[in-house]
């Protein structure tokens, strides 16, 4: 993730959100790696935002990161959790949806490495598969334009 | 209920059968219904799978340190937008 950051960050945007905790160690099915460092789960804006940039420092991740709010609007919207990864467009249509979880993540990877390695190459945007979707009504996260940043 | 136990002791013709085949009834019906509800609770709640092709739902977020903030909007028509999702644990 963070070399693709390095990588590629001249051509796109890179934001890493950060969401509720997968495996915390007070939570439903922690793992000795939580309980080790004692990760557990945000009960405020300010818990995810320690966590997360104790993450940060001791992955040495220096890609932007964000929180998602405490009601997981984003998180629900995307459903992204555990971890997902997608690619928009420039255009807002998503051009990559990863399948959720550590088994989609790492695939998900090595398609976006190619898809923004053609876009270097051609200077513009891999074309959307035929398959793809149409693009739909624009929608939000719901709860955005109120309090985004609540705590 | 009462219609169900008659029929079965009427097909069985055990008497004494009668209440625990009535309770085996219940406790078989009762838990399916409920994780029934439960379910479709829950798809009703969940908002549909997005699609390649799809525009992305907007959304603005606070950076976990300083004041910066990120929103899908700024980057239309700039650049494309990686995002990763996740957490430590």
């Amino acid at each position: 993730m963070e070399a693709l950051y390095q990588e590629f960050r001249d051509i796109a945007e890179f934001s890493l959100v950060y969401i509720r905790e997968a495996h915390a160690a007070d939570g439903r099915r922690p793992t000795p790696y939580a309980k080790q460092l004692g990760i557990k789960e945000h009960l405020t804006t300010h818990d995810r935002c320690t966590t997360a940039q104790e993450m940060l420092k001791n992955k040495s991740l220096t890609i932007p990161c964000y929180a998602d709010a405490m009601d997981d609007r984003i998180n629900s919207a995307y459903q992204a959790w555990p971890d997902r990864l997608y690619v928009i467009r420039s255009d807002g249509r998503l051009a990559i949806v990863a399948e959720p979880g550590p088994r989609g993540f790492e695939p998900a990877l090595k398609t976006t490495r190619k898809w923004l390695e053609e876009f270097r190459e051609n200077a513009q945007e891999p074309k959307l598969p035929p398959s793809a979707s149409k693009p739909g009504p624009e929608r939000e996260v719901p709860g955005e334009g109120k309090s985004s940043k609540d705590g | 209920m009462k219609k169900l136990c008659t029929t079965r002791l009427g097909s069985f013709g055990r008497p004494r059968f009668a209440g625990l085949s009535c309770l085996l009834i219940v406790l078989a019906a009762a838990p399916v219904a409920g994780w029934s509800q439960s379910a479709e609770l829950h798809r009703d709640n969940k908002p549909a799978a997005l699609q390649v092709g799809e525009l992305a739902p907007a959304f603005a977020a606070k950076a976990v340190e300083g004041d910066a903030v990120f929103e899908t909007k700024v980057h239309r028509d700039q650049k494309p937008v990686i995002l990763f999702f996740g957490s430590w644990s």
